[in-house]
């Protein structure tokens, strides 16, 4: 074809070449992507009250929220503080812990509970190596932080049966009472150096509750003393996404899809069938005829086989997602003291005690005659007091004689009993998580 | 050609916009008239210059009268070129008068080149014959290749599907792609209407990334992942995931292009070591406008997938069978160098359960146009709207396909169907919109010298709402998601090819370019609950609101050079290497280099060759490609969680700044051979490959609090096995013909390397453990199936791969007398494993409705159940109950398509051709003994897209069989 082609052809390369330049120079090579933020911005003080609340959050995690296995949910299963309503693997609480099975498979709730710890003790050297030792301690979330190391460190030494830190070797799960009543001291140093009454109170509450696993009564009295009866210290909850719900009342709420957890068949919905009790409440759901387990769970551990149908009976301590879970409280303190006083031999006193308790809480009184039957008052009233706080697993174990202190007398009722089982476990182990990784169990190579 | 003028052409448009009756007159000729009337504007002068003149013919299959359409006619030396149409004609329009040469190429058909005398100002009829050939060298391709290639010059296979060989248009772009070619396995994600499938190329090449294939539209690469799912952990579990392929309209495609593995993908670098799946779209065609139209009605249904007593698992009083209707619309024309396709669709669909709907629209304008000889434009874009709503499904306790399955373990405590429908009332509703365009300037200012560059953009929307309004039967307080996602992609391919013949036997093609591509992600999410009253409620509706927004950017470039030696134009040997970038490496973008090496022999052009052994062509390649981590998986992070109201920061991310793409290399080695006279085609390739650096979630020491698992290349993982394929032309007469075709495709995968860290769970039961396949399935093995005693057994075993080793596809073509064609493809695929996850979940409810336990319960109810044996016991017997017991062989087939279809016999003056079919989807059905319920095609949310294993999910059903009615109009 014989065309002039010459000028079309220059044209053209000129524009494709233009359009070339044109098109590559437009492009941006610039990748700013927002959302998760890097570690280096976490050494901004600006960011170190998040790095707190993020421990904060963690704790939250541990102890009872979202839907990921929890020790307030689990533990609730394992201490017999509710009964499944039917649906195993509820909340992501195997079918092993519902029946008293804890393997290094079933321990995703340890693994929880060690980011809690290790959130709350980094974000206290990170944040005293970014601030220095004087600006940590005049800091106002210092003594926060180290609270929440503390009360991190006890959930995880209540309810474990041996541990790590932080990719260490192999410890006895007492260290973490050690390392709780580290940061509970320097709290309270802080606290009341800040004049900090809350906080103050928080660490002392805390410390007593672990001084008592270490066999220090006296300092566990004393620390208790100076509690207020009415004191509160809590987790807090709340409703802006299902992640932090509460899921110890989540787990059993009305909704459908939930109702995994009934009173029925415990002691605390024969409690508050006997005595009214406000301290564990529960309500019969008529209304809701929604019965599961028909044989679903037929070994629970408790030897009765298959339970036929769970009715549904909603626990009502906690009424809402954003209801709190009480960390310390001004009764457990007292309890502390009964305690310390049933251990000297004061059952008169530890029984005054208790029903001092139970007169502020609007029941009758209980009768001891025995000082087997006050350690029995004694074990039934913490129980009560700490019902669906993600504790009673631990308080049973140190009864039982896993802390220094001797196993303590005083028969529990046969629905709470946990040492009829044979073959099953009351505290968790190393996860299987830990135990493939880290280096020191042989994990990873 | 007519000239019209604007006074010539307004009268008539207001005559027809007063008679709407007469719209498709209007359509059919009036419209093209007027795009005639604006291209003729820009028809170069020198066309009008030379004297020139007219081509028109039709193109038949020799031996017979049977029509070829698809045929590409071009003149020789020029970009002068067409297709033909339905009935096999064609027109060529200015072409310089005198001696031409017209050349028609169709796949699976002998190139034919005929010499024609076009007078000046003159038209002249060039009927061509062609015939079958098994065989084609001299198809050219452009996947995987720096510029367009013929087979004969490509060392690797290539499949090739192109659209005649659908009978009717196919439901969806993924239906179209199933049972089509050997390697490619498409498995449909469960009934719900727009759900996407999961497409594998070779099995599993990436343990933790994508194995979706890279798409391409035209020389665009446009988004192939499912379209994500909002699902904010706490609330409702996930309907199926929306697929993007199914934004394109099946009928516009032209033909499909597949590459399957590294040793044919390395040119498209990081991102491709899963393959390429290149579609291409209809183009224009010289002379007057073709109409096409194609309606399309029928009808969806279920197949029994439960035993009896409950063989629709509870689900009858609502099942129905889901009217189809489609609509297609097209027009191909052009004038001079400027040619077009335009089309429209139109489909609504209903599926077999109440609330399922699916409408759909989309327009598509593909232009070309030549100012200049030199330089060729072509500008394809497409728009689509698609609005689905869905029944809740997946594990969802307000799901109703959850709800029905549960029986009275269900979340209202009732099987009454009455308080079961109303669990109906509340929304699922998904809208996408897709918007694809892409300019492609090739500019070949000598014959020896070609450049290509082409400018892409892909923008998709979806917007998916999910509503349980006031009062609603599980949730009284009612609540409200909407979810705004958007993603756009921006590309720029660059290649540019000089050919050279330094010596009479030796020729010599060197290619250079690049590519950049761009893609942003952009999600959305508000939530609501707790609304005040009944009303049609907004985010702002209810009184606890909260917010989600993710953002993401990536890029990804890289330059390549290729070199292809020729020798003889039988031995052509290939040489290249691609260099690349990504954002998701930090800063620095890594780069990283990836070659290959190929080569091709046409062995039977040997002058020793002798004839009657056929044509044969060997070939083996060696390539790499790449599969890139995520945004942000090489950095330590931070999620910015809150706490309540209050800033929090928890672990995210450990980071690991080695971070890199996982590397695939893949060797090919095959042939292709035709013998008895071109009657049999077969091809064979057998390919290894190994992905090394290959990215594993290695799980975090968990008292160190960073307790996600961090990707690393640590691992090797490693795939082989061979592709076969034999088509045989059974019967050729000129009245009666008949094809046969058959594949088998072979994976087999291995874990070789863990990288010394412990064996890591997949989720739905399948595990990276070394030495066994990629994403084994791990579970509980039943010992005694048969025995009447309690069941013994082995927990943690390995039951065997999660993708099938063998697929085997069969396809047949008959053409009867009066243009009657019987058509049918099926697919055959076994040795995979996967967990049932709904038969699971129901087994740890305690659902004793569950039809595979009808018959133990009544044994129980008896207090006979001594007499039932270990599998029933351990089934559906909580007292057995453990997890993952639910481990089922995946041997299945399936008849995809089986259609009729007949040439009517309808002669007016606008139609040319009429053709009538029938055809069934997935009529037929075979499963082995293992799948007591649903079928292997019920994933749900458990395996769309974008998940790993691939699982039979909860809350979802089998995907139903389809009737279709077909007609379509070529005028």
């Amino acid at each position: 074809m014989n065309e002039q082609r010459s000028p079309s052809r220059a044209s053209a390369s000129a524009a494709v070449a233009l359009g070339l330049t044109l098109t590559l120079a437009a492009c941006d090579l610039k990748v700013s992507n927002p959302g998760p933020v890097a570690d280096a911005f976490l050494d901004d003080t600006a960011a170190h009250s998040a790095i707190v609340y993020g421990a904060a959050r963690a704790l939250n995690n541990a102890l009872g929220a979202g839907q990921g296995a929890n020790f307030g949910v689990c533990g609730a299963v394992v201490a017999r503080e509710w009964y499944p309503s039917g649906q195993t693997g509820s909340y992501s609480c195997s079918v092993n812990e519902f029946r008293n099975l804890l393997t290094p498979n079933d321990a995703s709730e340890v693994d929880r509970g060690q980011q809690a710890r290790w959130l709350a003790e980094q974000a206290v050297s990170r944040i005293q190596a970014a601030r220095g030792d004087a600006g940590f301690a005049a800091w106002p979330l210092a003594p926060l932080a180290l609270l929440y190391a503390g009360y991190a460190n006890r959930l995880l030494g209540e309810n474990v049966c041996a541990t790590v830190i932080d990719g260490g070797p192999l410890l006895k799960f007492t260290i973490h009472f050690a390392r709780a009543d580290t940061a509970f001291t320097r709290a309270l140093a802080l606290a009341q150096a800040q004049k900090n009454t809350q906080y103050q109170n928080a660490a002392l509450a805390g410390r007593a509750s672990v001084r008592i696993w270490e066999g220090d009564w006296t300092g566990a009295m004393a620390d208790a003393a100076q509690v207020p009866a009415n004191f509160v210290f809590s987790s807090p909850y709340n409703i802006v996404d299902a992640n932090q719900y509460n899921s110890i009342m989540y787990a059993t709420s009305s909704a459908a899809g939930h109702r995994n957890f009934s009173s029925f068949n415990t002691f605390y919905g024969d409690n508050f069938d006997q005595f009214n009790d406000p301290r564990t409440p529960y309500v019969k759901s008529p209304t809701i005829s929604f019965k599961v387990g028909t044989g679903s769970l037929p070994d629970l551990g408790d030897g009765k086989g298959a339970v036929g149908a769970v009715p549904y009976w909603q626990q009502m301590k906690y009424l809402t997602p954003s209801d709190p879970i009480r960390l310390s409280s001004g009764h457990e303190a007292m309890l502390i003291v009964a305690e310390g006083k049933l251990r000297a031999g004061d059952a008169t006193g530890a029984l005054a005690i208790i029903n001092q308790i139970r007169s502020a809480v609007g029941v009758q009184p209980r009768q001891a005659t025995t000082v087997a039957e006050t350690w029995t008052a004694l074990k039934l009233e913490k129980l009560i007091e700490l019902w669906l706080e993600a504790r009673a697993v631990g308080e049973r174990r140190r009864w039982n004689g896993e802390g220094v202190d001797p196993a303590a007398p005083g028969v529990l009722p046969a629905n709470l009993s946990m040492t009829d089982r044979t073959g099953k476990n009351d505290c968790w182990p190393i996860s299987l998580n830990e135990s493939q990784t880290n280096p020191h169990l042989s994990g990873g190579q | 050609m007519t000239r019209l003028s604007r006074e010539h052409v307004a009268p008539r448009l207001m005559r027809y916009a007063q008679t709407p009756l007469t719209i498709l007159p209007l359509l059919t000729r009036v419209l093209p008239r007027l795009i005639a009337l604006g291209m003729l504007a820009s028809v170069p002068a020198h066309l009008y210059a030379q004297g020139v003149g007219t081509i028109t013919g039709r193109v038949v299959q020799e031996g017979s009268s049977r029509p070829l359409a698809s045929v590409q006619i071009s003149i020789t030396g020029t970009r002068l070129g067409t297709v033909t149409t339905e009935d096999g004609r064609f027109r060529l329009l200015n072409v310089t008068a005198g001696n031409v040469q017209i050349r028609a190429v169709l796949l699976g058909m002998k190139p034919v080149v005929q010499t024609v005398a076009v007078p000046t100002g003159g038209t002249v009829t060039a009927n061509i014959s062609m015939s079958q050939i098994a065989l084609d060298l001299d198809a050219v391709v452009v996947t995987g290749t720096a510029g367009a290639a013929r087979q004969r010059e490509v060392g690797n296979s290539i499949s090739v599907i192109t659209a005649p060989a659908a009978a009717v248009v196919p439901l969806s772009m993924e239906a179209g792609l199933q049972a089509q070619a050997p390697g490619v396995s498409v498995m449909q994600g469960s009934a719900q209407l727009g759900s996407a499938a999961q497409i594998r190329l070779r099995g599993v090449v990436s343990a933790t990334q994508s194995n979706q294939p890279l798409i391409y539209i035209d020389g665009v690469r446009v988004r192939g992942e499912a379209y994500p799912n909002p699902s904010v952990v706490g609330r409702r579990s996930n309907n199926d995931n929306e697929s993007p392929l199914n934004d394109i309209n099946p009928a516009d495609v032209e033909r499909i292009e597949i590459i399957k593995g590294s040793a044919a993908t390395t040119l498209y670098g990081t991102e491709a070591a899963a393959g390429v799946i290149q579609i291409f779209t209809k183009k224009g065609i010289d002379g007057r406008p073709v109409w096409t139209l194609d309606t399309q009605q029928g009808f969806s249904q279920e197949q029994p997938f439960a035993p009896e007593p409950a063989k629709f698992q509870y689900l009858d009083p609502w099942l129905q069978k889901g009217p189809q209707h489609q609509y297609n619309l097209s027009v191909q024309g052009g004038a001079g160098d400027i040619k077009y396709f335009l089309s429209g669709e139109n489909a609504n669909r209903q599926g077999v359960l109440p609330n399922e709907t699916l409408d759909q629209k989309g327009v598509r304008a593909n232009f070309s146009f030549a100012p200049i000889q030199s330089l060729f434009l072509a500008w394809n874009s497409s728009y689509n709207y698609t609005n689905t709503h869905n029944v809740a499904g997946g594990v969802n306790p307000s799901g109703f396909i959850y709800n029905v399955q549960r029986g009275l373990t269900n979340f209202i405590a009732s099987t009454n169907p009455d308080s079961i429908t109303k669990i109906l009332d509340q929304t699922f509703q998904t809208g996408v919109d897709r918007f694809i365009s892409g300019l492609t300037a090739t500019y070949t200012p000598v014959a020896a010298w070609s450049t290509r560059m082409t400018i892409g953009y892909d923008r998709g929307t979806s917007v998916t709402t999910r509503l349980r309004p006031f009062g609603f039967i599980l949730f009284p307080q009612g609540d409200l998601d909407v979810t705004n996602f958007a993603t756009d992609q921006e590309t720029i391919d660059l290649s540019s090819t000089l050919s050279i013949n330094p010596r009479p036997s030796f020729t010599n093609s060197f290619s250079a370019g690049g590519q950049f591509v761009s893609r942003n992600e952009h999600s959305l999410e508000g939530y609501t609950s707790n609304f005040p009253g009944p009303s049609n409620p907004t985010l702002s509706s209810g009184s606890l609101p909260s917010v989600s927004e993710t953002m993401l950017r990536v890029l990804t470039g890289g330059f390549f050079v290729q070199d292809v030696i020729g020798w003889r134009d039988r031995l052509f040997i290939t040489g290249g290497l691609r260099i690349d970038g990504s954002s998701a490496f930090g800063s620095g973008f890594g780069l990283q280099s990836y070659p290959k090496v190929s080569a091709s022999y046409v062995m039977s052009e040997e002058p020793y060759w002798k004839k009657s052994l056929g044509d044969l062509k060997l070939r083996a390649a060696y390539g790499s490609a790449g599969r890139a981590p995520g945004a942000f998986d090489a950095v330590r992070t931070w999620n910015p969680a809150g706490f309540g109201n209050l800033p929090a920061y928890i672990p995210q991310n450990v980071g690991n700044s080695k971070l890199g793409p996982e590397r695939t290399s893949e060797t090919e080695l095959g042939f292709d051979w035709s013998v008895f006279d071109g009657k049999v085609a077969t091809g064979f390739t057998h390919y290894a490959r190994t992905t090394s650096a290959a990215l594993f979630p290695v799980p975090q020491i968990p008292s160190l609090g960073f307790q996600s698992s961090q990707l690393l290349n640590v691992g090797e993982i490693t795939n082989n096995g061979v592709e076969a394929t034999v088509n045989w032309n059974v019967l050729q007469t000129r009245r009666l013909g008949w094809l046969l075709g058959a594949s088998l495709a072979t994976n087999h995968s291995l874990v070789t390397d863990l990288g010394g860290g412990p064996s890591v769970s997949m989720g739905n039961s399948g595990w990276l453990i070394k030495g066994q396949p990629v994403m084994v399935i791990q579970g509980v093995h039943l010992l005694n199936p048969t025995a009447i005693a309690d069941p013994q057994v082995v927990k943690n075993y390995n039951f065997g791969p999660n993708a099938p080793t063998r697929i085997i596809g069969l396809n047949t073509s008959i053409s009867l007398p009066g243009d009657i064609t019987l058509s049918a493809r099926g697919e055959y695929q076994a040795g995979g494993y996967e967990s049932d996850g709904s038969s699971d979940d129901a087994a740890s409810r305690n659902v004793t409705s569950w039809p595979t336990c009808v018959a133990y319960q009544a044994l129980v109810k008896a207090g006979t159940q001594a007499q039932a044996n270990a599998y029933d016991r351990l089934h559906c017997n909580s007292v057995f109950y453990q997890p993952f017991t639910f481990i089922q062989k995946v041997d299945f087939a399936k008849l995809r398509e089986v259609t009729a279809r007949a040439k009517l016999p309808v002669h007016t003056r606008n139609i040319s051709s009429a053709y009538l079919s029938l055809s069934a989807n997935n009529w037929y059905r075979w499963l082995n003994s293992d799948w007591r319920i649903f079928d292997p095609e019920t994933m749900g949310s458990a395996s769309p897209g974008t998940q790993i294993v691939r699982a039979t999910g909860v809350g979802a059903i089998p995907p139903p069989e389809t009737f279709t009615l077909s007609l379509r109009l070529v005028f």
